[in-house]
């Protein structure tokens, strides 16, 4: 689901301004990127908006650089197949158990996924 | 005993040697943070009674002539956002203000093994995501060389701590100079290792990529020492790594050269005062005999963008382990699931990690990865071999830390491109990884502080400690 929404979102963007427009976002935008990245921003959509235009607006300088070519860079010194042994570490395997926020029988509890609470009521 | 002065050094041989008691020492800085931090509020949280039995532990050490650490009953304030089993650990953030740590972070069981006392966790902006640790759930600190002001962010606490003699040194984080802008603007050293010289299991990432523990002390030489006991490769942090310190030889100053970038130095943005400083300290290295060369760094301009994009991707996708789901709930009974994490995130994250978590779920949209992610990863290597080529010219690079002095409180926080522009020297580093130290400037103790950054090549971050303590001297 969140991959569709993630799609629907650029393609709507994309054919409402058509060619690429880095600083131009509109508050529906907000909106939806606030729905897609899970946080309520309630009350500071405008705030918000201003803000992720003026920077947005500021990444354009990028726009003058050529990188054709050029391999984009992840991290700056070369580590290559950083690789560990697979093995259960049981002591923090306990630990982190212990501080999850609900347990119950040694296992994590989770708020259900597939009810719906309203009917449950 | 003098705190004003007092070097870690000190501290351990009047302790191994009992002149004073660990016990005694640590009692005398918790004093001290309890009658400053209500008005500098530099810690969120003081260990007073684990910090005085963890010193009487080590006092018995001593009296029985045990082994001790390097740092053996050193009082170390530590930033809110590394682990302390059993402890809560907030990130200066509402979402976590409960939250208990379940392991120990590297560097924090390496400071203890080498005999140092956490005696409290500092006040930092919240995810460590700021420039003036005003960004913070727990209050904003103030900067105790003049309160009006901020102490730089985002490890603000851990600076402003040492500034005003509540801890003899510090542990901090930076992704884009968050150790180095509070050393700054508090008149302390702080330095930044390579990316990969400590490990950064139990730090909370911000940005992996970038993120990397650091010390703070009052000369070069505590830096040093703190940084000497957190060092090392870690089987948790696949990207940390042992290497060689290669050292400058500072006893022929005339074998160095130090590299004075173009583009730091001609910015509009660099302030008469600072720019002034900067001529000094250029003036005291090349009077010492050490060689000047101007270089150039074409693409740091283009730092700032770079990192923000950067930095807001690996936000957004860092931060979706705060679901209300693990580590603290943060919504109310009978919320459906797409509630809870609404809710929690809603009500836990301030406005600024609400900002950056939008931006980077914008920036790695698809359709709009490539224009904004992917171009600046491209981006940061033309601006890594900037730094790699002129490093074949030069073996340490000089630069402001800051391009103004510490601003007032609340003088930035509506404008979020002007808090990112206090950045503007340090983020480059970070982008290219390599170790760097910034040292107070000289003289100005009536003064507010200046600092410079000395940056060094990769791996190299002893030539940093080494021609630090050679300007102190000089």
């Amino acid at each position: 689901m969140a991959v569709n929404e993630r799609a629907e979102f650029a393609s709507t963007f994309k054919a409402r301004y058509h060619t690429f427009v880095m600083a131009r976002i509109s508050e529906g935008d907000i909106e939806r990127l606030a729905k897609l990245a899970r946080v309520d921003i309630e009350g500071k959509e405008e705030k918000l908006l201003k803000d992720a235009e003026e920077i947005l607006g500021y990444f354009e300088e990028l726009k003058q650089v050529d990188t054709e070519n050029i391999l984009p860079l992840s991290g700056a010194t070369e580590i290559v197949n950083a690789v560990g042994k697979d093995e259960i570490n049981s002591e923090l395997l306990e630990k982190g158990i212990a501080s999850f926020p609900e347990t119950e029988k040694g296992c994590l509890k989770v708020p259900g996924v597939m009810i719906n609470r309203s009917q449950n009521e | 005993m003098n705190k004003e002065t007092l070097s870690i050094k000190d501290a351990v041989s009047g302790i191994t040697s009992r002149e004073f008691s660990a016990e005694e020492l640590v009692t005398e800085y918790l004093e001290e943070t309890e009658a400053r931090n209500p008005e500098i509020n530099a810690f969120i949280s003081v260990r007073r009674e684990k910090a005085i039995a963890e010193a009487k532990k080590i006092d018995e050490k001593v009296k029985s002539g045990e082994k001790v650490g390097p740092l053996c009953g050193v009082p170390l304030a530590v930033k809110d956002n590394m682990l302390i089993e059993g402890e809560i650990c907030t990130s200066a953030s509402e979402l976590l203000k409960d939250y208990v740590s379940a392991y120990d972070a590297t560097a924090i069981k390496k400071i203890r093994d080498a005999g140092a006392i956490v005696i409290g966790k500092t006040n930092m902006d919240e995810f460590a995501m700021g420039s003036s640790t005003e960004n913070s759930a727990f209050g904003v600190v103030k900067n105790p060389r003049d309160i009006t002001r901020v102490p730089g962010g985002s490890s603000g606490g851990s600076a402003a701590a040492i500034a005003a003699n509540m801890a003899l040194g510090a542990l901090g984080s930076d992704t884009g100079g968050s150790i180095r802008l509070p050393a700054c603007f508090c008149g302390v050293v702080g330095m930044k290792p390579t990316y990969g010289r400590v490990s950064r299991f139990g730090l909370m990432a911000m940005a992996s990529s970038l993120d990397q523990i650091g010390s703070f002390g009052k000369t070069v030489s505590d830096a040093e020492e703190i940084y000497s006991a957190i060092k090392g490769k870690d089987d948790r942090d696949a990207t940390s790594k042992e290497a060689a310190e290669s050292q400058i030889n500072i006893s022929d100053p005339g074998s160095i050269t130090l590299g004075i970038p173009e583009e730091f130095f001609s910015g509009e943005g660099l302030d008469k005062e600072t720019s002034q400083a900067m001529d000094e300290v250029i003036q005291t290295f090349r009077g010492s005999g050490i060689k000047i060369k101007e270089i150039n760094l074409p693409h740091v301009k283009l730092s700032l963008s770079v990192y923000y994009i950067i930095v807001f991707a690996e936000v957004s996708t860092n931060l979706a382990r705060f679901d209300g789901i693990r580590y603290s709930r943060g919504s109310d009974e009978n919320d459906t699931l797409l509630e809870i994490y609404l809710k929690t995130r809603g009500r836990g994250f301030g406005d600024e990690v609400k900002r950056r978590i939008l931006l980077g779920t914008f920036v790695l949209s698809s359709g709009y990865y490539d224009a904004y992610y992917a171009k600046a990863q491209k981006v940061r290597q033309l601006i890594k071999e900037d730094f790699v080529s002129s490093f074949s010219e030069v073996d340490v690079i000089l630069s402001p830390t800051s391009p103004t002095l510490p601003f007032k409180l609340g003088e930035k926080t509506d404008d979020p491109i002007q808090m990112y522009l206090s950045d503007i020297f340090t983020l480059p580093v970070n982008l290219a990884g390599l170790p760097v130290i910034s040292v107070p400037v000289r003289g100005r103790e009536n003064k507010l502080p200046v600092g410079f950054q000395l940056i060094g090549k990769h791996w190299h971050d002893s030539d940093l400690f080494e021609l630090g303590k050679f300007y102190e001297r000089i």
